[in-house]
């Protein structure tokens, strides 16, 4: 049985929304062209050092923009993005070490073993309201910290892992490994972009929104929240991966706490319902971190603030309402008012 | 379209919500249900919606027992419901509220496609205007519109509105009493929760009442107004 809906024949009229929209959406083109050619000519100017922080950026970028596809888009406060990101990094360093594989194989089945890990959390506790995944995760996070400082035999514990490194022995340079973590960043970011707007990222942000009137509108939640957890677990995996056969060397101390802390930092700081601001939130704060090194520990004090700051007046990060202005990015002015008013 | 509720209980903790519960909707017929606070009518809505999982009892719909199955599983079976305070997802546009439901039920036929069945939906509303404006700012008549909506592109048998007229512009209530008039016109079947005694005295041509869980009367308005046991449980209130 169909309703009868009375349908209009004259053609609708475009409105302006949508055709800035499209200018907008131009404007995008341009801005990320402008960024990419940047970033791609970086190291013909800068020197080794710095260009090892931009690296370090990136792989913070990544991470911090995959867990705002999470928390930003699918609700679900996780501390365990950091763990994930070590299994990703201990699988390929572990299957280098015993069993010879290559980097890449070992990069590949380590994004693979996080997603499986994500799986197994997910079914487990993404049934439960989002408090028990917070404190899930953290105990997950911990447990598995000190398994790997435990297992001295296998992990190295304290005492560091050693990965191959990606290019080789050989290869000094780190020019191969700024473009290989800058394309990862660019292809990580297209993936959460292109998914976030696809009828996943739809019925994810519904599920944020009310889960009880999502499941009545038809969509699994679980289902959703534990496919979001699978992927955002595999891309932390991967930027692992990738990071553990750049520093060539993994302790358990990449996975505590604060380092988690560190990117939801950055994450909210930059913006955690954007995957671009929080990406530029990564950057800009590992960055931020390395110009103020010689604040020693003040440092961690200036970015609480920030943090504390942004949590009070600008729920939507610092980021991304400027990118909002400046290039029609991110989500629009009245979510950043509701944002603030909501609490959300 | 068939519904057939039978022997139906559900417990919180020592409260016991629905006791032993029957009821029978069948073709497109549109039923009042109304009763005091408390009375378990929402709690009705929601064992039926998939929401909560009834202890007993039996809930067929079109030959099938949906009793056990989840909200987003009921759907499926041709059965929209709205709440009673609008649940519409404040912080995405009206648009995209109308193409969750369609696109989780629907996928195969495509995003285009589906937004083409909103605009109509929206015309149908008279609210293609606000397209492109997120649910938040909608007034609160406006996003019961909304969820109603959500309910056309689903496009369900049986249509579970709960306080369709709660909270609302005296003028959109007379919209939306036209629209669900319309819609029963056109064979959908109502199960309607309201405490508005005009509109569904008006409305219905068969009223349930609850109380304490049980139902105490069923049948022509005109008569469940007289009923005794009605009076004594809500309409005597007003003395």
């Amino acid at each position: 049985m169909t309703v009868n809906i009375p349908s209009t024949t004259e053609p609708r009229p475009r409105s302006g929304k949508s055709a800035k929209r499209r200018f907008w959406f131009r404007t995008d083109l341009v801005v990320a062209l402008v960024a990419l050619v940047i970033t791609l000519l970086v190291p013909l100017f800068v020197q080794t050092y710095w260009l090892h922080v931009l690296i370090v950026a990136y792989f913070y970028a990544i991470l911090a923009s995959s867990w705002s596809l999470l928390a930003g888009y699918g609700g679900q406060f996780s501390f365990g993005h950091m763990a994930f990101m070590a299994i990703g990094g201990y699988t390929s360093g572990l299957l280098g070490r015993f069993v010879n594989l290559p980097p890449l194989p070992g990069i590949l089945l380590g994004t693979l073993a996080a997603g499986l890990a994500g799986w197994a959390i997910g079914a487990l506790c993404l049934r439960f309201k989002a408090s028990y995944l917070a404190l899930f995760t953290i105990a997950f996070s911990e447990i598995l910290r000190t398994l790997i400082r435990g297992e001295t035999q296998i992990t190295r514990g304290d005492h560091g892992l050693h990965v191959a490194p990606l290019f080789g022995e050989g290869v000094i340079s780190r020019i191969p490994y700024y473009y290989t973590m800058l394309a990862v960043l660019v292809a990580c970011l297209l993936f959460m972009y292109w998914l976030a707007n696809s009828r996943v990222g739809m019925f994810l942000r519904a599920v944020r929104e009310d889960e009880e009137a999502a499941a009545a509108r038809g969509v699994n939640i679980v289902h959703y929240k534990v496919l979001a957890f699978v992927i955002t677990s595999m891309i932390a995996g991967l930027a692992g991966g990738f990071f553990a056969h750049y520093i060539t060397i993994l302790t358990p101390n990449i996975m505590i706490i604060p380092q988690m802390g560190l990117v939801i930092a950055m994450a909210i700081i930059g913006g955690v319902e954007s995957l671009i601001s929080a990406a530029f939130g990564g950057m800009i704060i590992q960055i931020g971190l390395e110009v103020l090194r010689e604040f020693g520990a003040w440092r961690m004090v200036i970015f609480g603030g920030l943090l504390v700051i942004t949590l009070r007046f600008a729920r939507n990060g610092l980021l991304a309402p400027l990118f909002q202005r400046l290039f029609g990015l991110g989500p629009r002015a009245e979510l950043r008012e509701e944002a603030t008013t909501d609490g959300a | 379209m068939e519904l057939e509720i039978r022997d139906l209980v559900k417990r919180f903790g020592g409260i016991q919500a629905l006791n032993r519960v029957s009821l029978h909707l069948s073709g497109d017929e549109l039923v009042g249900l109304i009763g005091p606070n408390g009375s378990g009518k929402t709690t009705l809505v929601n064992t039926i919606g998939g929401i909560y999982r009834p202890e007993e009892g039996k809930i067929m719909f079109n030959s099938k027992d949906i009793a056990h199955l989840k909200a987003n599983e009921v759907v499926r079976h041709g059965i929209g419901r709205t709440f009673q305070v609008t649940r519409a997802f404040r912080r995405m546009t009206v648009m995209e509220n109308l193409l969750v439901p369609a696109l989780a039920l629907h996928p195969e036929k495509g995003r285009r496609a589906w937004e083409e069945r909103a605009r109509e939906v929206l015309d149908f509303l008279t609210m293609d205007h606000l397209r492109n404006d997120y649910a938040r700012s909608l007034s609160g008549g406006q996003q019961k519109l909304l969820e109603l909506g959500q309910l056309l592109m689903t496009d369900p048998d049986l249509l579970l509105l709960d306080e369709p007229f709660a909270g609302v512009h005296p003028k959109l209530m007379d919209t939306i009493f036209e629209y669900i008039t319309t819609l029963h016109a056109q064979g959908k079947a109502f199960l309607i929760i309201s405490h508005d005694m005009t509109s569904i005295f008006t409305l219905s041509k068969r009223l349930v009442v609850l109380n304490y869980g049980n139902i105490i009367a069923d049948g022509d308005p005109e008569v469940v107004k007289h009923d005794e046991r009605v009076i004594e449980a809500y309409l005597g209130e007003e003395d």
